[in-house]
């Protein structure tokens, strides 16, 4: 179904098409809160939430032709609610990425699940591993897709920041990659 | 074809006026000679030719004793190489770069991989059972409603309410303060205006009360002093005519009744009557003296010498 005729089935109520709904944008709302939360009870928290407060507001949702951007920037505005209610910080800064077994273990959990290879891992632990701004701006401009324009809304800082920070952000990403991937040679996990 | 003559054989060669014959029979020349096919291979480069490593180093020492490292400046450009969204200008250079620099090369492939790596982390499947909790979640929670509707609701639940009414008559009333004002301003000076009016009333009834009073009581006060003197004669009377002990019993029965002897009682009405005269003489001198400014002077006993009762105008 067409985005346009599935927002509007939803704002009517229907909740087959709220279903469709949630099915259509559930991976991209948890990999939303994968970025913001600290473990994956959390994720699955705030995931649920985040559904949860859209199928209360069903009624004010953006536009179609802005809904994705609109959807990434509740999200987010949410997931910073969750942190602000339990007084959490940053998971960067609370939980080490080698230290979350979902990440650097084997477990699988549906982020290590969707992460997969190992090379695709070694990305997400260099990225679970950067300050909250750099992984924030990643998130939302090289994972979410969100224009500079919409970050430097979102994020309340000029466009020239958002963009020099997003380049140093990736450099800065590039490099833990190459420092974890070097870790990685010297000592190989048996 | 001897040495000097290959020299000005290359001498044209490097002038491009050597024809193909000429040089072919210098080349020969160069092939038998270890002189003049080492300067052959020096002009051509075949001598100068260096390994990479050597070329690398020396590249990095001319940087470092000229511009210095240009690490920063490529790495400034990288995403922009990786991206594409440089020019081609730019491009080549840091393409040049990355040729001789192998840690930016590195950083550049790195770059690479995330750049390919960090669209596929914008899905992840939350796992089986996901959707089922947030539409069990969600299904049973009614939707909340717009601002109109909202507001709407609120109106209906208000005016629904037994203190509607009063709560309104509350708001129109600070609605009409502010609009008009102090509604006590009006009242004001009330007070004054009927004190003005009332004076005269309470004036003419009190002079009204009090001169009557003052009259009678004088009148009064003789009248029953000579019933009193009239009473006593005829207790001396009685007394004298072996009815002495009838006198006593009277006497004594009006200082029973009153708490005075007759003498007494009669003198204190006397002094009361004074006394009411007296009050009532001042009084009325210093409401002539008040009146005074407004107009002549009046006597209050001018006339009949006495005001009568309900005959003060009223103003």
């Amino acid at each position: 179904m067409e985005l346009p005729a599935l927002l509007e089935r939803c704002r009517q109520g229907d909740d087959l098409a709220w279903e469709a709904f949630v099915r259509q944008f559930q991976g991209r709302v948890y990999s939303i809160a994968t970025g913001y939360a600290s473990n994956p009870d959390d994720t699955r928290d705030f995931a649920q939430e985040i559904f949860v407060r859209l199928y209360e507001t069903r009624g004010r949702w953006a536009p179609p032709e802005v809904f994705v951007p609109w959807l990434v920037k509740v999200a987010r505005n949410l997931c910073l609610d969750q942190l602000r209610r339990r007084k959490a910080r940053p998971p960067a800064e609370d939980v080490l990425a080698d230290e979350m077994p979902d990440l650097a273990g084997t477990a699988e959990s549906p982020e290590a699940a969707a992460i997969g290879d190992s090379r695709r891992r070694l990305v997400w632990r260099a990225l679970r591993s950067l300050g909250p701004l750099s992984r924030e701006i990643i998130l939302l401009k090289d994972i979410q897709g969100l224009a500079l324009e919409e970050i430097a809304t979102m994020l309340r800082v000029p466009l020239g920041t958002v963009k020099s920070r997003s380049n140093r952000a990736r450099l800065e990403l590039a490099t833990r990659v190459l420092a974890l991937d070097g870790e990685a040679r010297t000592h190989p996990v048996a | 074809m001897d040495c000097r003559q290959f020299d000005q054989r290359l001498d044209e060669l490097l002038d491009g006026s050597c024809a193909p014959d000429r040089w072919a029979l210098a080349a020969a020349h160069a092939d038998g000679c270890t002189r003049c096919r080492r300067l052959l291979d020096a002009v051509s480069g075949g001598l100068s030719k260096m390994d990479a490593g050597a070329s690398t180093a020396l590249t990095g020492a001319v940087l470092a004793r000229t511009s210095g490292a240009t690490c920063v400046s490529a790495r400034d450009r990288l995403c922009g190489y990786v991206d594409g969204s440089i020019g081609p200008v730019d491009r080549e250079l840091v393409g040049g770069h990355l040729a001789g620099c192998p840690a930016c090369r590195s950083l550049a492939a790195a770059l690479a991989e995330v750049s390919a790596a960090l669209p596929g982390f914008a899905e992840f499947e939350p796992g089986p059972g996901f959707t089922a909790r947030v539409v069990g979640r969600t299904t049973l929670r009614p939707a909340v409603p717009g601002l109109p509707a909202r507001v709407a609701a609120w109106w209906q639940r208000a005016v629904t309410r037994p203190r509607f009414p009063l709560e309104v008559a509350y708001v129109l009333t600070l609605v009409l303060m502010i609009a008009v004002g102090d509604p006590v301003a009006a009242f004001r000076e009330t007070s004054a205006r009927a004190a003005a009016i009332a004076r005269p009333r309470v004036e003419a009834a009190v002079s009204s009360v009090v001169e009557p009073a003052a009259v009678a009581s004088s009148d009064g006060i003789e009248r029953v002093r000579s019933a009193a003197r009239s009473v006593a004669s005829l207790g001396s009377t009685a007394a004298g005519a072996g009815g002495a002990g009838k006198q006593s019993v009277v006497r004594r029965w009006f200082t029973v009744v009153f708490g005075h002897s007759f003498d007494a009682l009669f003198d204190r009405l006397g002094e009361t009557a004074s006394a009411v005269r007296q009050v009532w003489g001042a009084y009325r001198s210093a409401r002539a003296r008040d009146r005074a400014p407004a107009g002549p002077a009046v006597s209050p006993r001018a006339g009949s010498g006495r005001s009568e009762p309900g005959t003060t105008p009223v103003r």
